[in-house]
């Protein structure tokens, strides 16, 4: 009986402190989920949800120092708590959206608030895992909520079919990541990344590691939907309610980019030049078909989906250089991603309240004569993800550009230009509609004041730290070197 | 030792039996039975290899859960009771078995071979028992892991009853329209 009382010596207490912005949403989360069931009240519950996730918001900061717990399992470190910090803040200017958007098509649900909590819990969970089993447990949280919230809209066929596709697919990427972690754990024995890092290094590759890392680079490419593993996005993301759009294509998308970064990085850092080939190539494709296709579609939902196939090419393109500018142009470009994407969505879930609209790009005509605000958000939303040099988006493509030419990668920095050339087909589209036509109906447009405030933040981010992107730009670069650092921990 | 032998080779030749069955019966509701057959014979196989708590939980889960789960299924779908299904996805579904077989025993080698390598030494297995050793790591070390995944049944169970509440809801609109 030594083993076990050897590891029951070894039992300790987990340190809570660094669980509070986990422990905020969970607690946030389950009393909405009673209150739900008792009073009803949209109003308390929308209020307790904001003020549960400003509250975790603000605890991210008061940690002033990480630490692992869990017996190694759970680790805050700078990169977690920078990345969680950014998930909150997201989810926070979702959820403020959702009871205009519900309560204007008739599909109120109080469910909706607390099994976005869950799926954000299951995000944070991600992003601070430096052990396969808490980032396998965090994705299946995040997935699972989300695979619900996306097929919760009453009577849509649309909404149905695009969670039951995403359901399906949703569910082979994580099979596969599972066999690839299966695998991994045959070849080296452990499920700790920085223990597998120390036994995978270039003298030994052999079929379990190389198996092991191609499954998980197909499992996580299916996750944040680069092609040719994309098909579950465009329905997905043009069947669900706009405000879990929004969510899906932003906070969901950010912890799979923050993951893929951390699990590359810390658990494979001395085969870079092989993950690097096989991002490189998702990411060109990405880019590639993600803009063509985005190039024919008619309904600005659907386009604003491939669009977000594109951008997942844009920022794992950053992996193609896995250098130290390479992974913070990663991360500045996930970082600012989150508010150019919630801004057009939440712009989108403002306009579809409109009796009539169907998001299509004709619904567009006249915007700017009928509402010139929402019109100008719209466009700084557009060129921002266009890149156009004074918003943060053309900062973001910059930084990639400049990671890529830095390692001599120039095809796929020149795929990248080109791509995003092309993307100026679509994206302006949107513009002149909105500023060349007459408006063609005459309905009017009301925003609701959260849609309003997340809005205009959103719009005033982007331009702001467009001029001024050394806040970014710095805490990228900060987060990159300790990460780096902590390779060889 | 006798015993053990021939309960192995009786084991065996079921599940390999209730195996074909799954893949070449054109009946659905047979082709589950024979599954359930497959899954009892295959959890017997663990008993005999002195996997008593893998066994025990390939019945409780599969043989029981998962297997009345489809049949529950194929019984409240009518498009699926008693129909064939189209040959053709063999074609496919075959060579994607073997690669899926193949990686098994590459995993399963390799596991084993592993294993061996940590504290849980076949000794210590022997002398605690499978139960309490995967407990032992299961409640320690692993024990967030383990809390989470209860979250996550609680959310799936969440859903299911709101997707299942709705469509309630919609016919119940839709009479009160037609009314």
């Amino acid at each position: 009986m030594s083993i076990l009382e050897q590891l029951i010596s070894g039992l300790t207490f987990p340190n809570l402190y660094i669980l509070l912005p986990e422990i905020i949403v969970l607690l946030t989360a389950f009393i909405v989920f009673v209150l739900e069931l008792l009073s009803k009240s949209k109003f308390s519950i929308t209020i307790i949800t904001t003020v549960g996730l400003i509250l975790a918001f603000l605890s991210t900061s008061i940690i002033k120092e990480g630490g692992v717990t869990f017996y190694g399992l759970y680790l805050v470190d700078t990169f977690a708590l920078l990345f969680k910090a950014f998930l909150i803040m997201g989810t926070l200017f979702v959820v403020i959206n959702f009871r205009p958007y519900f309560d204007a098509k008739k599909s109120y649900y109080g469910e909706y608030y607390y099994l976005t909590l869950f799926a954000l819990l299951g995000t944070m969970i991600m992003v601070s895992s430096p052990n396969l089993v808490t980032f396998y447990i965090g994705l299946e949280l995040s997935a699972v909520a989300t695979y619900i919230l996306a097929g919760m809209f009453k009577r849509d066929y649309k909404s149905k079919e695009g969670a039951f596709k995403y359901l399906i697919i949703g569910g082979t990427g994580t099979a596969i990541i599972s066999y690839a972690i299966a695998i991994l754990y045959g070849r080296t024995g452990t499920f700790d990344t920085l223990e597998i890092a120390k036994q995978v290094n270039l003298n030994n590759l052999d079929y379990g590691v190389i198996g092991g890392l191609i499954l998980l680079i197909i499992g996580l490419a299916l996750k944040a939907s680069a092609v040719p593993f994309h098909h579950w996005t465009p329905d997905a993301y043009e069947g669900a309610p706009t405000p879990i759009t929004a969510f899906m294509a932003t906070v969901a998308k950010i912890a799979t980019y923050a993951i893929i970064l951390r699990i590359m990085v810390e658990a494979f850092p001395f085969v870079s030049k092989e993950w690097a080939l096989a991002w490189a190539i998702l990411a060109a494709l990405s880019m590639i078909i993600g803009n063509i296709i985005a190039l024919k579609q008619e309904n600005v939902k659907r386009m604003l989906a491939y669009s977000s196939i594109a951008h997942t090419g844009y920022i794992v393109a950053a992996l193609a250089a896995p250098t130290g500018i390479g992974i913070s142009a990663l991360i500045f470009y996930s970082l600012i991603y989150l508010f150019m994407s919630v801004g057009a969505f939440i712009t989108l879930s403002a306009l579809e309240k409109t009796p009539g609209w169907t998001n299509h790009i004709d619904d567009f005509k006249g915007l700017a004569k009928k509402n010139p605000v929402v019109a100008l958000a719209m466009l700084i939303f557009m060129f921002s993800m266009l890149g156009i040099p004074p918003t943060i988006g053309f900062m973001g493509k910059l930084n990639v550009f400049l990671a890529l030419i830095g390692s001599n990668i120039w095809w796929l920095a020149i795929v990248l230009v080109v791509m995003s050339i092309i993307s100026a087909g679509y994206y302006l589209r949107v513009v002149v509609y909105m500023y060349m036509y007459d408006p063609v109906k005459t309905s009017r447009h009301n925003l609701a004041p959260p849609e309003v405030v997340t809005i205009g933040i959103m719009a005033i981010v982007v331009l702001f730290f467009g001029i001024y992107p050394t806040f970014f730009y710095d805490i990228s670069t900060t987060v990159t070197s300790l990460l780096i650092a902590s390779i060889g921990r | 030792m006798e015993l053990t032998s021939l309960s192995f080779w009786i084991f065996s030749t079921l599940a390999v039996l209730s195996a074909i069955g799954v893949v070449f019966l054109k009946n659905i509701v047979y082709a589950v039975l024979s599954l359930i057959s497959t899954l009892i014979m295959v959890s017997g196989l663990f008993f005999t290899m002195g996997a008593e708590l893998i066994g025990a939980l390939q019945i409780i889960i599969y043989a029981v859960a998962i297997v009345v789960f489809y049949v529950l299924v194929i019984s409240t779908v009518p498009e699926f009771k008693g129909e064939t299904i189209d040959p053709n996805y063999m074609f496919v579904s075959l060579p994607v078995g073997f690669l899926i077989f193949i990686e098994l025993a590459y995993v399963s080698l390799y596991g084993a071979w592993k294993s061996n390598v940590g504290m849980f030494t076949s000794e210590v297995i022997k002398e605690m028992g499978n139960v309490k050793a995967v407990a032992s790591v299961l409640f320690t070390k692993y024990l967030f892991p383990f809390e989470v995944a209860s979250i996550i049944l609680l959310v799936a169970m969440i859903g299911a009853i709101i997707i299942g509440k709705k469509d309630h809801v919609i016919e119940e609109e839709a009479s009160n329209g037609s009314l």
